[in-house]
């Protein structure tokens, strides 16, 4: 039989690829003992931390959503003056270390107090406002949601964005003359239509705020079993010589991760950037 | 009936301003080449581009000019038919009544009929992605046509499809079009499906119409020669005059009276005859011998393209081909009346 060089050349990569992140879980997995996991599913810490981080990616995930289609939808079919220097800002969000954005927020909010300070009664309002607004996030649960907000939205808006690109206007404008508005043709024709997408950026999203650690530490601190999610248990645990036990964490984030993102995958019945899903 | 009058629209560089009046039961055919204007036109009918102030559209007398697209009772197909993915058949044609919230048993009821119009009901569980090219405008065209819209618009509908297809859908066009008695604006640049489907034909250039008329006008007295072209006439010469005052072109000097100022002419191919003798006949004055350069078969008749002081295509029929023994790189002299010549306006 003829042995077929092209398809061995490109599977090469991929095999390279996909035995590494084997290698490192197996490395995980072997370097932990059972009863590390069970103590570890078992602390109460633990449990709190995974529910909150459950908790806020998903709720994350939706305001990314909610954000991001509509902002996608104006940057790709709404021409106006500086739509360019928009569509850099939101990339600016994905180039920048996540603890640059983290710090940036913190700095936000820090505004309130040099505002508050200021001669002008206008500044000083909205000084006091920023300081309200610091209050709500600053060390607090909110805080989590907002740090892993400004990480995981750019990447549903490029997903989402392109989407839309790639979608000839004229569905829509056809849609409009069978009878639809242009909220009608929108939420009938071009939403639809985009669902594949949306749900690419919105898995997306998730997988970022899911992972999230520095930004969360900086706006949101780590205080057991009220801002401490699975990335700052890794990292607290470690940091005080538990090693297996921020290993067992690790794991329970990988195992975590692969179910969501594979049933995810099964329901939606395709891979996230199109194509049948092989199970 | 669409009456169009004084339509401006820019768009970048491009302007487009037409005036045009299109009767309540005709099937009007817009040709012209890629990006004169046609596609922005039927857009700025069917209301997704603005006109300008000034502009005028009206359809069965009333204003539409700066209505809504819904508002319109505009029927519209783009190119590929632009069919909605996320529904199946059914649902696509259904779109519209759906919108309007019509009773679920008359959209079923009326879905039936269109559907079996256009020969698709076989089709309608099935979804877009499995369709073909021909079914795909056949559903585009449903889904137009079950709003019972006032005008229709169709943007190259049947371009993309293999000849056989593009015969049945314009031939079914044709048959819904003169059932349903709606005026359609139908758009493309092919000559074969103006020649199936135009009552009248309208040619584009750069965002105006160059010149409208029955097919038989525009194609027997082209305005000029992007005209003559589109009308798929060869035979395009640039006249030259003789000292005499003769018209002439490539020093071959021809018997037809010259018009000062025009400086092309075409010589009508299906008017130029073989010559089966060498006696004078004063009804075809014009003679001119040449090699057979190419034979091509169109259909049932021959094109002829004869080499001589001019490079003249011509028409014939088979049997007179096999009759006169023409092959090609044979000399055979033509003959053609001063009515085969037609002088051009520049463009």
């Amino acid at each position: 039989m003829k042995i077929k060089a092209f398809p061995i050349l490109f599977s090469i990569p991929l095999a390279i690829l996909t035995g590494a992140i084997t290698l490192i879980i197996i490395a995980d997995i072997s370097y932990v003992h059972k009863s590390d996991i069970i103590s570890t599913l078992l602390s109460k810490d633990i449990v709190s931390s995974m529910i909150l981080t459950l908790e806020t990616s998903i709720l994350t995930t939706v305001i990314s959503v909610i954000i991001a289609v509509p902002s996608s939808y104006a940057l790709s079919r709404f021409k106006f003056p500086g739509a360019f220097v928009l569509d850099t800002l939101i990339d600016l969000l994905i180039v920048v270390p996540v603890l640059v954005v983290g710090v940036s927020i913190l700095v936000f909010f820090r505004m309130g107090f040099l505002l508050e300070s200021s001669p002008f009664p206008p500044a000083v309002l909205v000084g006091k406002v920023i300081q309200w607004l610091g209050d709500v996030f600053i060390y607090q649960r909110a805080g989590i949601v907002l740090a892993q907000f400004f990480c995981s939205v750019p990447f549903a808006v490029r997903v989402i964005k392109s989407t839309f690109d790639d979608m000839s206007p004229r569905t829509e404008h056809v849609a409009q003359t069978l009878g639809c508005s242009r909220r009608q043709a929108f939420f009938k024709v071009s939403l639809p239509l985009a669902s594949q997408g949306i749900f690419a950026g919105a898995v997306l999203a998730w997988a970022r705020a899911f992972g999230l650690f520095g930004p969360i530490s900086i706006v949101a601190g780590a205080v057991r079993q009220k801002t401490e999610v699975l990335s700052t248990s890794i990292f607290l645990e470690i940091s005080i010589g538990q090693l297996e036990t921020g290993i067992a964490l690790s794991l329970l984030m990988v195992v975590i991760a692969s179910a969501i993102l594979m049933l995810l995958r099964i329901a939606s019945g395709k891979t996230l950037f199109g194509g049948k899903v092989q199970v | 009936m669409i009456e169009i009058s004084n339509l401006r629209h820019k768009a970048g560089e491009f302007q487009l301003g037409v005036n045009l009046i299109i009767a309540a039961d005709e099937y009007f055919v817009l040709l012209g080449k890629t990006g004169c204007g046609k596609t922005l036109l039927l857009e700025c009918l069917s209301g997704l581009r603005e006109c300008e102030n000034g502009s005028s559209i009206k359809i069965n007398g009333r204003t539409i000019t700066f209505a809504e697209p819904r508002e319109r009772s505009i029927g519209y197909v783009p190119q590929e038919g632009a069919l909605f993915t996320h529904l199946n058949v059914f649902e696509n044609i259904a779109f519209s009544l759906r919108v309007t919230r019509i009773e679920k048993y008359d959209i079923v009821r009326r879905v039936g009929q269109i559907a079996e119009l256009l020969g698709i009901s076989y089709l309608l569980t099935r979804t877009i992605k499995g369709l073909s090219g021909g079914e795909r405008q056949r559903v585009a065209l449903a889904r137009a046509l079950i709003r019972k819209p006032s005008v229709l618009l169709l943007d190259e509908p049947v371009s993309a499809l293999d000849e056989g297809t593009r015969d049945a859908v314009c031939a079914e066009l044709l048959t819904i079009q003169r059932e349903m008695k709606i005026p359609v604006i139908h758009v493309c640049h092919s000559f074969d499906e103006a020649s199936i489907l135009a009552d009248r034909v309208g040619i584009m250039r750069n965002g105006s119409i160059a010149q409208q008329g029955t097919l038989e006008e525009v194609y027997r007295f082209p305005l000029d020669a992007y005209v003559a072209r589109m009308m798929r006439l060869e035979n395009i010469f640039t006249a030259s005059l003789t000292p005499e005052g003769k018209l002439s072109a490539n020093g071959f000097v021809l018997s037809a009276e010259p018009i000062n100022g025009f400086r092309k002419f075409i010589i009508h191919p299906h008017l130029v005859r073989i010559a089966k003798s060498n006696n004078h006949n004063p009804d075809m004055p014009n003679r001119m011998s040449g090699i057979v350069k190419e034979l091509h078969r169109r259909g049932a008749i021959t094109g002829i393209v004869l080499d001589g002081p001019l490079l003249l295509t011509l028409y014939a029929m088979p049997d007179e081909i096999e009759e006169t023994g023409i092959v090609r790189g044979k000399e055979i002299s033509v003959t053609f009346p001063a009515q085969a010549i037609h002088m051009l306006t520049d463009e």
